[in-house]
């Protein structure tokens, strides 16, 4: 099915026939969900996608990010009938593993079902049982609109959000109340395609009760889609969260996501982030109550002639809340990478603190990175800071590390991947997949291995 | 084991090498001694083959063979060692792990297999005892947060664990208080035998009394302007180089 192509905005109904109606046509149980989602704010979303269509650089979010390329593609959705998913032996499969293949869970291959505190539902049946969700969740377009200094709501860096939205109707993990869960739980998105250029649009939503602990490790692999990911992560009271959300290949794909965090009370936000080529990220976290707290650290990398580009805004809004960004970006070739980090400390956010920091290393001459710190500070006692740094590998550590007798590529590659460690991806498994594709970078070892 | 023949090396233009022949012989700890700026380091750095010096002309044989076209590394691995005057940092690179691979790189590349992680670490404590450092050294980053002291150390730390069969310190002994530097001059007249050489680089008297080299040649604008054997060294330090430039 041709998507885009056909589809003219402003023509509801021709979307609703070409993209819609033919989606929902496809499915069958879900069908009776769709309709009775009436949460969703379906036609506000419709109509606000046909108006503002596929962002470009007149956005400000947007401007260091292609998307003709989305544009001028004939996406199609993806076949909904539950086919045998195959997982590749490379992708290690934990007790904690949630399966989302072509953006929809697939309780058939996951294993979640034996560890308390963990629970996986449809977002029906969650509101079911947690009716006050409802209204908490995406639902129209002003949820996530970008609130501008000058007071006017920007509604349209939600674009495709909303088409995500209408895509998919989305999945819940809840962490119990009280529920302590040390083992990882890791969400491998699935979305290999061999034959077509897949739309996939993932929809998770993370509820962390109150005083819950958890750890989750996002991987992607995907192959010939465009990801337009959301993900939607609440934090109640106490609740204390690892993220670490990291693109494992992203052969001949595009990924668009955005990441919406909402804290509240002395909620704790760990959110580490691996960023690469053709990614575009758009992370808000919003610190809602008094002492909740994130640390966001992330790793952007590019090459080729690509682009690698994260949006991360963290809004304070309770007392004594506290935000810390670190990133670092690697650019090589002739790829651009870039950051976008605003820190929005709202009125009565007293004795909050935030920073931002970023370094850029640059690998080559026609290689560019792009580091946009903002500060909006409506409150007074506060205590807000930023940096940001661009620099290239120091010549004279190489000729120290070669001088030992270490080989000037090996050496790049040592001192990259101390560059990036300062941020503290150590203790993850998420270097395995960082360090593999740097490694791919500078075409060192057997990277398969 | 070093032949350097008729060697002139400038930067952006400006002569710092001029037409400088020098022989380091197999089993001889060589001594170069000389006013700030008369291009030690530049030599021990064209040796070691850093970037960013034009070879106007002349010959650097090791071992027979031309190593001007050699890369840094290669040059390590045939054996020459390099201690810098200003050993760098480097966060987020664990000394021994560091060590490890420099090794095991050099091992490669002349054919051997890896060095077994035990027996590496075995001889790494062995070696900071030697030496009095703390084990600490070996799980700390890179050189990073080292005093200057501890960055010397470290060199030479690094120079017995690789063993490498032409060592060049390039002012080993600045910054060190007496006991260092005696610890130092331990450990560099404990490696020295028949089979290695030193280029020694330094200003002061008080490393070559404890190294006591073979030869010493003084060192300025680029050439030497006098070789003599230890007692040279006693002279320069009565009379200065003023004596001699």
């Amino acid at each position: 099915m041709n998507l885009l192509r056909f589809w003219k905005p402003r023509d509801i109904r021709s979307l609703y026939k070409v993209f819609l109606q033919d989606y929902i046509s496809k499915i069958s149980t879900e069908k009776k969900h769709l309709r009775e989602k009436y949460w969703l704010n379906s036609e506000a979303l419709l109509s606000h996608f046909n108006k503002e269509n596929i962002p470009d650089n007149k956005i400000e979010e947007w401007k260091n990010f292609k998307t003709g390329f989305l544009k001028k593609t004939n996406w199609k959705i993806p076949e909904l009938k539950n086919k045998k998913v195959q997982v590749d032996k490379k992708i290690k499969v934990t007790e904690n593993s949630l399966f989302f293949v072509h953006g929809r869970y697939n309780s058939k291959i996951s294993k979640a079902g034996n560890t308390k505190g963990l629970n996986v539902f449809s977002t029906y049946e969650y509101f079911k049982l947690n009716p006050s969700y409802k209204e908490k969740v995406y639902s129209n377009p002003e949820k996530y609109m970008e609130d501008r200094l000058s007071g006017i709501g920007d509604k349209k860096t939600t674009a495709l959000i909303a088409l995500n939205s209408l895509l998919n109707h989305g999945t819940v993990i809840e962490i119990e109340k009280e529920a302590k869960i040390s083992n990882p739980i890791n969400i491998i998105n699935l979305s290999i395609d061999e034959t077509s250029q897949l739309l996939i649009s993932p929809y998770i939503i993370i509820i962390c009760k109150q005083n819950s602990e958890a750890i989750f490790t996002e991987k992607t692999y995907t192959k010939n889609c465009w990801i337009n990911g959301l993900s939607e992560i609440y934090l109640e009271k106490n609740a204390k969260l690892t993220y670490s959300k990291f693109q494992a290949s992203i052969d001949n794909s595009i990924q668009t996501s955005s990441l919406n965090c909402s804290l509240k009370n002395k909620s704790n936000l760990d959110l580490k982030i691996f960023n690469r080529e053709n990614c575009k990220e758009d992370i808000r976290v919003f610190l809602n109550d008094e002492k909740a707290s994130a640390k966001i650290s992330g790793i952007i990398t590019s090459k080729e002639r690509k682009e690698s580009d994260v949006y991360c805004k963290v809004v304070h809004n309770g007392k004594q809340t506290f935000s810390d960004q670190s990133w670092r970006l690697l650019s090589s070739d002739s790829s651009k990478t870039s950051v976008n980090g605003k820190i929005r400390v709202n009125r009565l956010a007293k004795f909050s603190a935030a920073s931002f920091s970023s370094k850029s290393l640059i690998l080559s001459d026609k290689a560019s990175s792009f580091s946009k710190p903002e500060l909006e500070i409506l409150e007074d006692d506060v205590k807000c800071k930023h940096g940001a740094s661009f620099g290239e590998i120091d010549k004279n550590l190489l000729f120290y590390m070669q001088s030992r007798g270490i080989k000037k590529q090996d050496a790049i590659f040592t001192l990259v991947n101390a560059f990036l460690s300062e941020i503290g991806f150590k203790k993850f498994d998420i270097e395995e997949i960082v360090l593999k594709s740097i490694k791919e970078f500078f075409n060192i070892g057997n990277a398969n291995e | 084991m070093l032949k350097i023949t008729n060697l002139s090396v400038s930067v952006d233009k400006k002569k710092i090498i001029n037409n400088l022949s020098l022989e380091v012989p197999t089993g001889k700890k060589v001594a170069i001694m000389g006013p700030n700026g008369s291009g030690k380091s530049t030599l021990s750095n064209v040796i070691a083959g850093k970037g960013g010096y034009e070879i106007n002309e002349g010959e650097i044989l090791y071992n027979n063979n031309d190593i001007l076209k050699l890369e840094p590394e290669e040059r390590a691995a045939s054996g020459i060692y390099l201690a810098f005057q200003y050993p760098v940092e480097i966060p987020g690179i664990a000394n021994s792990s560091f060590l490890r691979t420099a090794i095991n790189s050099i091992r490669k590349y002349n054919g051997k297999k890896e060095l077994d992680t035990r027996a590496f670490l075995e001889e790494c404590k062995e070696i900071c005892e030697k030496l009095n450092i703390d084990k600490s050294f070996l799980s700390r980053d890179l050189n990073f947060g080292f005093s200057g002291g501890e960055k010397k150390k470290n060199e030479i730390f690094h120079m017995l664990m690789i063993k490498p069969t032409l060592c060049i310190l390039d002012e080993i002994d600045s910054g060190l208080d007496i006991d260092a530097l005696k610890v130092i001059s331990e450990g560099i007249t404990h490696y020295s035998n028949k089979d290695n050489s030193m280029l020694i680089i330094t200003h002061y008297q008080r490393l070559l009394d404890y190294v006591k080299p073979d030869q010493v040649h003084i060192f300025n604008e680029g050439k030497i302007i006098e070789s003599g054997n230890y007692e040279l060294v006693k002279i320069l330090e009565a009379k200065g180089y003023k004596e001699f430039v």
